[in-house]
């Protein structure tokens, strides 16, 4: 029995010099494509969230963190064993990056049933913050995909002016959605899509499909996306296609990655993102300045998506004083976090865990050497369900290749 | 008018794929190997080539650096690995194999992943009009190019003695070695030959194509379907089934483009039941 | 010139030459008899590199060739006639030549001389020849290598009787000119009317090395060694 005691003295004594060490580090988990294909867009986005935490010393909420990056090679399956392992062998507190939605969408279940903080980095599927979303994610550093296709379509029909448009777009989920949210609001405001054209993702030569663009349209909306990009803005010049019909569509196209390697063909696209490195605001400035001083480049969407989301969960956690113990507690904390000043503009989450913020109208321009995506017309404050009734949107399929259908097509 | 342009481009796209095709198809002639690295030629000679234009400013300097590379790289694979399992198909045809997936790898590591395009030169950019006929300059100078190579390999190989001696290793090289040709030369020179005609494509092909990691296979494959369709080993063979192929890949991709694949699949799967040595094949 | 000695030539593990020995010298007509399979073509095979032997050696005017690619061996004066013929299909008759010409006194015009029927082929795709023209491209080609030693392998073989005369024909010229050749053939009367000296081969081993007439001669033992 006095052993037993003597016993229990030790343990509280060790525990207790344990509590007065420095504080436990906050351990957060990293998910992203860091070799293969995507491995620069991981690349990017793990930047930026490295760039914030050089400047609060590697610190969140006055907490020591343990920063533990995973390559999931842009597959689904990697991402969940990689997700499992962080979970099971590093106890991680909450989880960040994921840039696959397919990844996103595989992962829901576990992390609802281990109730495990998921800050969801890039991911843009409608319907991880729409229909069947999880409980413990939320959506920061992107978006939903169609989120930026509403504003787009309005603008589209209401300030350029224009009645009838071709879409020619990547044939997987982020080209269904976007061109399926810009169809909706266009129409709504009087437009009308009068062909859809699918290319498979990817696709080195773009010539086939542009040759299918109707010629009697008022504008054609690309959705092409990554870096291939590049090679679609340059072949619908080449093909003699930009003196006639002008190209509009996401700001993936002109990511100032891409406008690196762009020349003419760019200058004057108009496109439409919630970032761009030309925003004028001093929290953009700093950070633009910042990135370029640490990696010799000007930052990308995918840069700010890594900056702002670890922005967002230093906040988060400062508001339940750097303890993640309630996890419950740790998401709600971030539903009703307000952020004003990251370089994007204002942030907020809406009802259902996805990101409210500005969706921005660039146009390429050159100024001096370089091209820059300067922005014309600002959307303030947009949630993914637009000007709609969030349940009522809800009720609709999601965004598809056949939804909405096309009403106007061949005519 | 969308016929026109549809057509021309599949010309282009056709004629480039000779390059790949012919030099896959001289390849397996003289030494009965279906190189599975050739597509890897593509992607060294497209990285190289658009590394060095951008680096120097020049576009023929690119073209050096892509077609002296891979034929390096060629005579090296040839000559230090192939060579000693002369008359091994199988282990041949793995070690190929295993020379696409190293080189796969190497490249992704010095060029990362991002996918490059080279800055088509400016006496070489914009677009040639006629009527309402709208082409990209560079693509006609693609098409003409090899054509150009094209008409000269057929002069070397149907009008000079050399040509003659490649015919007679293809046909039977034991016994043109019995007759004092040189034939272990001569398929390093073809399989040197070979591997710069791809790395030629790969530096003509980045502007328009861009070169990335995968694109060694998506070559490959394309290449396959050629001289499958053609005939392997068959020089006229090889240039019907690139335009055939650079024909339907186009049309079939704005006709059906759901079913683009379909589209020049079925056709060879056809012709491979009626001709299954190809087109031209003997 | 020719120097065979003690050769063992396998093909895989199976063995197919146990030791053979043979000589052909200066401007002499040596031919090598025996039935099918015996191991004639190997020993053909052996000489020109086709299938080298893994012992015993075989030298050409006194220098070892048996360590040498076939292109080098053939570039050292050999000619050689292969059983089949083995004609370049996709060649035409005058590249099936030009493909194998040499410098020395043999040209087109002079295969084209001993061959007259050749000339009028010229143009011809090798696949599109008869045999006994097929047979007659094979001489001249070998000879347009300016060998100094010609390996026929059975040239009489599937030919009609007209065929044999005319390439027995042509090969008496050449031995008249004083050509060194081996002459592989299981057609007995034109082998001993051309042969200076007889070998008959029987399972991979020499087991005649005499007089042709001699072998014409003795019934019994050409029926024993040849079958015939
Ligand atoms: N490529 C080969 N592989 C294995 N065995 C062979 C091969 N060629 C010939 N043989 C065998 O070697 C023996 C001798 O054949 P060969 O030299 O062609 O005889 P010949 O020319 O006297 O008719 C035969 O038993 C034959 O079956
Ligand atoms: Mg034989």
């Amino acid at each position: 029995m006095r052993w037993a005691l003597l016993g229990l003295a030790l343990v509280a004594l060790i525990a207790g010099t344990v509590g007065a060490a420095p504080p436990s580090p906050v351990v957060v988990g990293f998910v992203a494509p860091l070799t293969g294909v995507f491995a620069p867009t991981g690349q990017d986005l793990l930047n930026g969230f490295n760039l914030y935490l050089a400047k609060t010393q590697q610190r969140l909420a006055n907490r020591p963190v343990r920063f533990i990056v995973e390559d999931d090679q842009f597959s689904p399956e990697v991402a969940l064993t990689k997700i499992r392992k962080l979970h099971e062998s590093d106890r991680v507190h909450l989880l960040t990056g994921i840039i696959n939605s397919a990844a996103a969408y595989a992962m829901r279940g576990y992390i609802d049933q281990q109730a495990i903080p998921t800050v969801i980095a890039v991911a843009g599927g409608d319907d991880l913050t729409q229909r069947g979303r999880a409980r413990f994610l939320v959506r920061i550093g992107w978006g939903a995909s169609s989120q930026f296709a509403h504003p787009f379509g309005d603008y589209a029909a209401r300030q350029l002016g224009y009645r009838r448009v071709a879409t020619l777009a990547d044939d997987f989920a982020f080209g269904h959605e976007w061109i399926g949210g810009f169809q909706r609001a266009f129409e709504e405001a009087g437009g009308r899509v009068v062909a859809k054209i699918w290319t498979p993702l990817g696709s080195a030569d773009f010539s086939p499909y542009l040759a299918r663009i109707p010629r009697d349209v008022d504008a054609v909306v690309g959705a092409v996306v990554g870096p291939v990009a590049l090679r679609f803005v340059r072949q619908y010049q080449e093909f003699g296609l930009r003196d006639r019909l002008p190209l509009i569509g996401p700001g993936h196209m002109t990511d100032e990655v891409n406008l690196l390697q762009m020349g003419p063909e760019a200058v004057g696209l108009v496109t439409t993102l919630h970032y761009s490195a030309a925003l004028e605001n001093q929290w953009n400035r700093t950070f633009v300045q910042e990135y370029r001083a640490r990696f010799n480049k000007i930052p990308n969407a995918y840069a700010d998506a890594g900056y702002s989301t670890a922005l967002w969960i230093d906040r988060a956690l400062q508001r339940v004083g750097g303890q993640v113990t309630d996890r419950a507690a740790f998401i709600r904390a971030m539903e009703g976090l307000v952020v004003a000043d990251t370089p994007r503009g204002p942030l907020r989450l809406d009802s259902h865990g996805n990101i409210v913020q500005n969706i921005y109208i660039r146009r390429v321009e050159r100024v001096g050497t370089a091209l820059q995506n300067s922005v014309i017309h600002t959307y303030p404050n947009v949630s993914q369900f637009w000007t709609y009734n969030a349940a009522e949107f809800l009720r609709n399929p999601v965004y598809s290749r056949d939804y909405p259908p096309c009403q106007f097509c061949g005519r | 008018m969308f016929w026109i342009t549809l057509v021309a481009n599949g010309v282009a796209f056709g004629m480039l794929l000779f390059l790949i095709g012919s030099g896959l198809s001289l390849i397996f002639g003289v030494m009965r190997v279906v190189n599975l690295a050739h597509g890897s030629y593509y992607l060294i000679g497209a990285y190289l080539g658009t590394g060095v234009a951008a680096a120097t400013n020049s576009f023929l300097l690119g073209i050096a650096a892509g077609v002296v590379a891979t034929m390096l790289l060629g005579v090296v694979m040839q000559t230090a690995f192939l060579e000693r399992f002369g008359g091994q198909i199988l282990a041949q045809v793995l070690l190929t194999m295993g020379f696409l997936l190293l080189l796969a790898d190497l490249s992704l590591w010095v060029w990362g992943g991002t996918p490059q395009i080279l800055a088509i030169p400016d006496a070489l950019s914009g677009s040639v009009r006629a009527g309402g006929f709208v082409f990209p300059r560079y693509r006609l100078f693609i098409s003409l190019l090899s054509a150009l190579v094209a008409l000269a390999l057929y002069l070397v190989l149907e009008r000079t003695r050399l040509g003659a001696q490649v015919r007679a290793a293809v046909d039977d090289p034991e016994m043109a070695q019995g007759l004092g040709v040189n034939v272990p030369r001569l398929s390093t020179a073809m399989f040197a030959l070979g591997a710069a005609l791809a790395g030629l494509a790969g530096v003509l092909g980045s502007p328009i194509l861009g070169v990335f990691p995968g694109a060694d296979l998506e070559i490959l494959t394309l290449a396959l379907a050629v001289v499958i369709i053609g005939g392997l080993g068959s020089f006229p063979g090889t240039l019907v089934g690139s335009l055939f192929v650079g024909l339907a890949d186009n049309i079939g991709k704005a006709l059906f483009p759901e079913l683009s694949y379909i589209a020049f699949f079925a056709p060879m799967a056809l012709i491979l039941a009626v001709r299954p040595r190809g087109l031209f094949g003997r | 010139m020719l120097e065979v000695s003690d050769i063992h030539t396998f093909y895989g593990s199976s063995h197919v030459l146990h030791g053979v020995s043979l000589r052909v010298a200066a401007g002499q007509v040596i031919t090598v008899l025996g039935r099918n399979g015996m191991g004639k073509t190997t020993l053909i095979r052996s000489i020109v590199g086709f299938t080298p032997p893994r012992r015993g050696t075989v030298s050409f005017r006194g220098a070892p060739i048996h360590g040498l690619r076939p292109f080098a061996i053939a570039r050292l004066g050999i000619g050689l006639v292969p059983q089949g013929r083995r004609i370049f299909p996709s060649l035409s008759v005058q590249e099936n030549l030009r493909v194998a010409a040499r410098p020395g006194r043999w040209d087109l015009d002079g295969v084209y001389a001993l061959f007259p029927r050749l000339h009028e082929r010229a143009a011809n795709r090798g696949h599109q020849l008869s045999g006994g023209e097929q047979q007659m491209l094979a001489i001249a080609r070998a000879l347009m290598t300016n060998p100094d030693l010609l390996l026929l392998d059975e040239p009489s073989e599937g030919l009609a009787p007209l065929l044999v005369a005319e390439v027995a024909r042509a090969l008496g010229q050449l031995r008249a000119q004083g050509m060194a050749i081996l002459l592989v053939e299981q057609n007995l009367p034109m082998a001993v009317g051309l042969a200076d000296h007889a070998y008959v081969l029987s399972k991979g081993r020499v087991v005649y090395d005499g007089s042709p007439a001699a072998l014409w001669a003795d019934e019994a033992r050409k029926a024993e060694l040849l079958g015939v």
